[in-house]
């Protein structure tokens, strides 16, 4: 018997947010192996934006919000950082915020190439981050499973917010 | 220029520039003394500073307060060595695919909705249900993923492991023959890679245990099992080795070897599985007390039977669970409420609705003639020699006369006669005409060399504890493949238990048993996943006898198990009777000073 200290040939992270009719959003990132299995998670708060945010983003807010304050927090405090990011809301596509990490969204979103992630599933990736998902993407036919579903770790991620905000209120 | 000329542009008129005189002009006085003022004055600029600090800034770039987090950071994955292949076999269990993976021109499955794991209900830190909510699907880890299995399990098993998987306290009720064994290999074997456990200790009755290696071999083949086995020193150690990840042991060698160790010399385990743990039914029992006092983290109880006789037996496990306090005596509205939380019970029914059915039928038959005759005298004689022994009676010579009466119900020893075998001859004309099979069962091996020289026209075959052992599986093979085979008498012990019959469409109940579960265990050779046609099941029942009022006394402590475990529940239990029901079978009375008082232990 002996623990599997070394890091999983590809890593991912699955980015999610979710809001609640109160207008509180919280947000959170589950780092899993190339076969799904939990390493790490990381979830904010729950965060309400205030009038100030309001006013100054308009309709940029909910990018600001979801793409920027919760994603750098999350981004910051993890220790095992993603080889590739996933996720299904374009608003969670801010440009800078993940660095080299190529972030790919499930969503159509405007300026995002569509890309054939695995056999099943396609998604969209800005030119931003075309170069970083290349360079993935024969880690990815390498390593994840024929049957995977990259979108089923999201799924986890938005019932743990739902779980940690529940707890919260 | 006319600005108001229409045909003519607009345009502007031309600025005025005034010429201004740049000298300055400065008149002399008369003295000549002011020359000076000709000259242009000298103009400087100083900084100041404000005498106030001023009320607005005109720039302003915002600040957002970072969000805090909440991290949880999960094990590392412990691998175990594979062992190595052993030949073809090997090979083909690992050609399984996971779901969702099938190949060209194979039909496609209906997709299964993925069984996830689900925090208990009792759990209530944020973390610990974060943990269970992020684990991947089930299929996921077992579907050859990570984890490879033998075989595709059932979605009620897939259920099964999830539930256990998350449980610190559980017992798992299964009706026999759903993969109770199964389901705690896997799950074991989940929180033995995801680092939830690293030492478990497994206990079961001793002649299960190379049935518990056998299947921890099939299911989970790189987990390394330890047999608690060798002398007194040898165990010791065996105890003591913490990193030993699975110890296999029976309940005599652990009560043996722990009862005079001291609380903190006790051997400590992140897991307790009790196999068959109706044995800790008492809370008295020393081995009870032993198991209770080993430290643990998780503490599981499998059965078939949680409830043998009484509801507090259930209060004894779940002691054992640490979900009562110690001594505790919960009614049975609190017992059905723990029952609901911590007991996972699921039968061939709920499980498995397309399953053909399996149709009880009781048999009431008259005794014959003679039979009556016979049963009559040995049951007058026979309460008045009990009578006679007044306050000396024990349970076992009232054993005796049932074991009599029974017997005699079965055929008369005299005489030869027997409703039971006249009707047994009439179904069989039946089934052999149709071409099936059917199983009979005999609690006695004489009965059953009886009925075999008065049933050989069906090709009969028999199975029971006389049988040499080598001989045992060839009749078992005969009795499927021989079409002129239809009828397969079997003893309860040998034939009860590990066998897959499912071909045969009757079974026939020639006796009772004490105890119903043995009598499912029996049917459920014929009734079991894989059957493709309904079982009836006979049981023969000899009206007005004590046949009849056995089964009326377990029919009564069904109802206390329903009334725990749900009413659902259309299993038969293990109810086997105790002394004072075995006495009340009777009207025991002996004579005392003042007439007579009856005899025997009281009922609980």
């Amino acid at each position: 018997m002996a623990d599997s200290k070394k890091r999983p040939p590809c890593v991912l992270g699955f980015y999610q947010t979710v809001a609640r009719p109160s207008g509180e959003i919280c947000g959170g990132v589950l780092i899993t192996s190339h076969l799904g299995r939990p390493i790490e998670f990381q979830c904010s708060l729950p965060i309400r934006p205030n009038a100030t945010q309001q006013t100054l983003y308009g309709t940029t807010l909910m990018p600001f919000i979801k793409g920027e304050l919760i994603a750098e927090a999350l981004y910051d405090k993890l220790s095992a950082k993603p080889d590739i990011l996933f996720v299904t809301d374009p608003d969670c596509v801010a440009e800078g915020i993940w660095g080299e990490i190529g972030v790919v969204c499930f969503a159509e979103f405007p300026n995002g190439q569509e890309q054939q992630i695995t056999r099943n599933e396609k998604g969209f990736v800005t030119a931003n981050h075309l170069v970083a998902f290349q360079k993935m993407q024969p880690k990815l036919k390498e390593y994840l499973p024929e049957s995977a579903s990259l979108q089923e770790p999201l799924v986890r991620v938005e019932q743990a917010l739902d779980e940690a905000m529940g707890q919260a209120a | 220029m006319n600005s108001t000329n229409e045909k003519s542009p607009l345009l502007l008129p031309a600025p005025r520039v005034d010429q201004l005189r740049k000298e300055l002009k400065v008149q002399s006085l008369a003295s000549g003394a002011n020359g000076a003022l000709k000259r242009w004055p000298q103009v400087g600029v100083n900084e100041q500073k404000l005498l106030t600090r001023p009320g607005f800034v005109p720039s302003w770039k915002p600040y957002w307060q970072k969000p805090q987090t909440l991290q949880i950071a999960f094990p590392d994955i412990i691998e175990f060595q594979q062992p190595k292949p052993e030949g073809k076999e090997r090979e083909q269990l690992r050609s399984l695919k996971p779901p969702g993976a099938e190949s060209e021109g194979e039909p496609k499955r209906p997709a299964r909705k993925p069984t996830r794991i689900k925090p208990p209900d009792d759990l209530l830190s944020m973390e610990d249900r974060l943990f269970y909510i992020l684990q991947p699907p089930l299929e996921n880890w077992l579907s050859g993923q990570e984890l490879v299995m033998p075989f595709e399990p059932f979605s009620y098993q897939y259920e099964g492991i999830a539930w256990l998987f998350a449980q610190k306290s559980a017992l798992l009720a299964d009706e026999m023959g759903l993969g109770k064994t199964m389901q705690t290999i896997t799950a074991v074997r989940l929180l033995l890679r995801s680092g939830q456990v690293r030492r478990v200790l497994m206990v079961c009755p001793k002649p299960l245990i190379p049935n518990w290696q056998r299947e921890f071999k099939l299911w989970a083949e790189e987990l390394p099992i330890t047999q608690m086995e060798g002398d007194g020193a040898r165990r010791k150690m065996l105890w003591q080795m913490t990193s030993i990840p699975i110890l296999l042991t029976n309940y005599e060698i652990l009560a043996r070897d722990l009862q005079n160790l001291e609380d903190e010399e006790m051997p400590k385990f992140d897991l307790v599985v009790l196999d068959e743990s109706q044995r800790i039914k008492n809370r008295d029992s020393v081995t009870s007390q032993v198991i209770r006092r080993i430290p643990r983290r998780r503490s599981w109880s499998l059965t078939g039977t949680p409830i043998e006789n009484r509801p507090e037996e259930l209060a004894s496990l779940f002691e054992f669970m640490g979900v009562v306090p110690p001594r505790s005596n919960p009614d049975l509205r609190q017992l059905k409420k723990l029952a609901d939380v911590y007991i996972l019970r699921r039968t061939k029914d709920l499980v498995q609705p397309d399953m053909p059915p399996r149709l009880d039928r009781d048999a009431l038959l008259d005794l014959s003639p003679a039979q009556q005759s016979a049963y009559q005298i040995a049951e007058s004689d026979g309460i008045v020699q009990l009578n006679d022994l007044g306050d000396e009676i024990t349970i076992q010579h009232v054993f005796e006369l049932v074991m009599r009466l029974k017997q005699i119900t079965n055929y008369d020893p005299l005489t030869g006669e027997s409703s039971k075998l006249e009707r047994l001859l009439a179904d069989m004309e039946e089934i052999a005409a149709s071409g099936a099979k059917a199983i009979l069962f005999s609690q006695w091996t004489k009965t059953i060399d009886w009925l075999y020289e008065r049933t050989k026209q069906f090709g009969t075959l028999v199975y029971h504890g006389g049988v040499p052992t080598k001989k045992r599986e060839p009749i078992l093979k005969q009795f499927k493949e021989d079409p002129n085979s239809h009828l397969l008498l079997m003893s309860y012990g040998t034939g009860a238990v590990g066998l897959n019959l499912q071909f045969s469409q009757y079974v026939f109940l020639y006796d009772r048993w004490w105890n119903p579960a043995i009598e499912d265990q029996a049917i459920n050779r014929a009734h079991r996943i894989g059957v493709k046609n309904p079982v009836i099941v006979t049981r023969f029942i000899c009206q007005n006898t004590i046949e009849q009022r056995i089964d009326l006394v377990l029919q009564q402590k069904r109802e206390i198990f329903e009334k725990v475990l749900g009413e659902g529940d259309t299993s038969t239990t293990s109810l086997s009777m105790n002394a004072a029901e075995v006495f009340g079978l009777f009207d025991l009375k002996a004579k005392a000073s003042k007439g007579t008082k009856s005899i025997g232990p009281k009922a609980a």
